[in-house]
């Protein structure tokens, strides 16, 4: 009976998050993608022919961010119009 | 009728639709796979790709498609008659409303999530990319028209509303700068703010703010306006969220108060075949988008849902059931309409008076009465929750609206990029319609775009199952329905509008109130342009529609030997 209560719950719960908190994430999102672009073109700058400030620091941290270079190529060459009402909300 | 019985039709069709017909297209035509990989996993980002939980994002979905559509649109249709209103709404959302939903994110979840400006330049002609921007910014305009009209002309009559929005922006910026900036935590916050709105609410009983009506269309555009310009962390999406949480208060109220109360529809169940705005068919039809079928719809389910669901097959969960869901909302609307008057004339005398927002505030302030809430803080508050949901999607759309008019007119008058000059250029444009136009016809051409936008989503499913060979019944047939009821409805309300000039002009036809003849023969003419532009719009897009879905369904034949345009 209890499990089965807790099941319900979860579902429940999460319906709640979306339907009162879905857009409350969404500037933070957003944010945390500026920042993390950000953080990308320093550490990448030279594949650019640009000079990358603290070279020694960024070759250190180059593994752990690969695996963020396609999502940011995406990104960058992604058209966007205004039928992506999802960037606006 | 019993309130009750209709609320249960709703319910039984919602179960029956869900679980027997969305279920057939489900896994028959569309054969949704588990195992398929959705463009959230595929593409993951972390913002705007990202596997998300169904049950979260269905509350999303319902969040972005259910605002104030699905209530106003079933309150003016009342003057029709309870009956069409309510048999458009469940045969709508059961036939058509989650068949476009549905398959709008399907077709862009097989398409790399890819968003309805790429799909339709793809799928249909570069030039139907153009048509659908097009069909966006005059919905956006005519919405802000139509709800600046409802929210001023509530404001004038109602004036204990007007404090109980001052206060409600000052707990909504209040909360976005504890939320975001002192890191407050959430519950707190949201407690303290919805409480804090509540005393606000309770004090605009007491302390009342006379205007008239071009008065509070000014305050609205200017509330809009912040919101367009400033961070929308900082304003729009605080005071969205502190309301939402007194709406949804107010609906499990009004629901409560049909359960306890059941109140019998007192207004006739069909009144006339034509009324002010129009015949029932096809204007009906358009004037209930929102709770019945709209293309806003299509856009939330392409470019948010699609890119976040996490498997092929909780797309039905989420994109057909948020559908239902809101299907449910209207016929809560028609509730409040047709059972809490004494009679067809005590509601058509409030619609006169203060517009689809009046009607709501008394209808709603009958049901919460059965709650023991007292009449005069249930008419404030409702009448608070209805122009909160108005003026918080009036911010949301001035803000789409800048952005419209910087990426249509932007390369041919650079200035208008500025986002200042955007907004200013939106906000005159509605100004012009609120204090020319006619509220009926406004609402219509606002419908008509809508469901413009529907009716384009449907015919790209269309095309998009045809080319792969699958079933397009399902599609096609809506479609075929909903362009020419637009079509029809926007030709009607043209030829209308253009005969109400004449009488203007020759004296057999009033003026509204607080227009001259001039003013009134300005905003016909304008709107009859609108209507002109979204008809011929949409007759090019059938007619580019039928090439591509010739080139489809027919390749080897002369239609579909033409050049192909590929994005």
């Amino acid at each position: 009976m209890n499990s089965q209560f807790s099941r319900l719950l979860g579902p429940l719960g999460e319906l709640t998050r979306g339907f009162l908190l879905g857009n409350l994430a969404e500037p933070v999102l957003q944010e945390r993608a500026r920042v993390q672009e950000t953080l990308l073109a320093l550490l990448y700058a030279e594949l650019l022919g640009l000079p990358v400030p603290g070279r020694y620091y960024a070759l250190g941290l180059l593994p752990f961010f690969c695996r963020e270079l396609p999502g940011w190529k995406r990104r960058r060459l992604a058209e966007k119009d205004l039928t992506v009402v999802h960037d606006l909300m | 009728m019993n309130s009750v019985v209709i609320l249960l039709l709703a319910v039984i069709t919602a179960l029956i639709g869900y679980y027997v017909y969305a279920k057939y297209v489900d896994e028959k035509i569309i054969q949704a796979d588990p195992k398929k990989a959705t463009p959230a996993v595929m593409y993951m980002d972390g913002v705007d790709f990202m596997p998300t939980s169904r049950h979260v994002l269905i509350g999303y979905q319902f969040k972005s498609i259910a605002a104030l559509g699905p209530i106003t649109g079933p309150i003016i249709a009342i003057q029709w008659g309870w009956l069409p209103a309510l048999l458009w709404i469940l045969f709508g959302v059961f036939f058509i409303g989650w068949v476009h939903d549905y398959s709008s994110a399907i077709l862009s979840m097989r398409n790399e999530g890819q968003s309805f400006g790429a799909l339709s330049y793809r799928l249909i002609s570069p030039r139907a990319r153009v048509t659908l921007l097009s069909f966006i910014y005059f919905y956006l305009i005519l919405i802000l028209a139509a709800f600046g009209d409802i929210v001023a002309t509530m404001m004038a009559k109602i004036s204990s509303v007007p404090f109980a929005i001052l206060a409600l922006m000052g707990t909504g910026a209040l909360a976005g700068w504890m939320i975001y900036k002192k890191r407050s935590d959430i519950l707190y916050t949201t407690f303290l703010m919805v409480a804090l709105s509540l005393i606000g609410i309770y004090l605009g009983t007491v302390l009342k703010i006379p205007g008239s009506k071009t008065l509070w269309v000014l305050f609205a555009l200017l509330f809009s306006y912040l919101g367009a310009v400033l961070p929308i962390w900082s304003y729009t999406q605080p005071i969205n969220y502190i309301s939402f949480y007194l709406v949804f208060l107010g609906m499990l109220g009004a629901a409560l108060g049909i359960l306890i109360g059941h109140p019998v529809a007192s207004t006739p169940a069909f009144t006339t075949y034509t009324i002010g705005v129009g015949p029932l068919w096809p204007i009906l039809f358009v004037t209930i988008a929102c709770g019945a079928i709209s293309g806003w719809h299509s856009l939330v389910s392409s470019s948010g849902t699609a890119r976040q669901l996490q498997n092929e097959t909780h797309n039905r969960y989420v994109t057909a059931g948020a559908m239902f869901l809101e299907m449910v909302l209207a016929a809560l609307a028609i509730i409040i309409a047709s059972a809490t008057f004494k009679d067809f004339g005590a509601y058509a005398a409030e619609m006169k008076a203060s517009g689809p927002a009046g009607v709501f505030a008394k209808g709603m302030s009958s049901l919460l009465a059965y709650l023991g809430i007292p009449g005069g803080f249930g008419t404030a508050f409702a009448g608070a929750i209805f122009v909160i949901l108005a003026i918080t999607v009036m911010q949301l759309v001035l803000r789409f609206a800048r952005i419209a008019t910087a990426e249509l007119a932007g390369d041919a008058i650079p200035a208008l990029r500025n986002m200042h000059l955007g907004a200013l250029l939106a906000m005159a444009i509605t100004y012009l319609l609120i204090a020319t136009g006619t509220y009926g016809y406004i609402w219509t051409l606002f419908g008509g775009s809508n469901q413009l936008m529907a009716s384009l989503a449907l015919m790209m499913v269309t095309i998009w199952l045809a080319s792969q060979k699958r079933n397009y019944h399902y599609a096609l047939w809506p479609m075929v329905f909903m362009f020419l009821t637009t079509i029809s409805a926007l030709a009607w309300t043209a030829y209308r509008m253009y005969e109400n000039i004449g009488k203007l002009q020759a004296g057999k036809l009033p003026p509204p109130a607080g227009q001259t003849v001039g003013m009134a023969v300005a905003g016909n003419g304008i709107s009859i342009l609108i209507a002109l532009f979204l008809l011929v719009a949409a007759l090019i897009l059938v007619w580019d529609g039928f090439k591509a879905f010739g080139k489809a369904v027919w390749p080897t034949t002369s239609l579909g030997q033409g050049k192909t345009k590929e994005a």
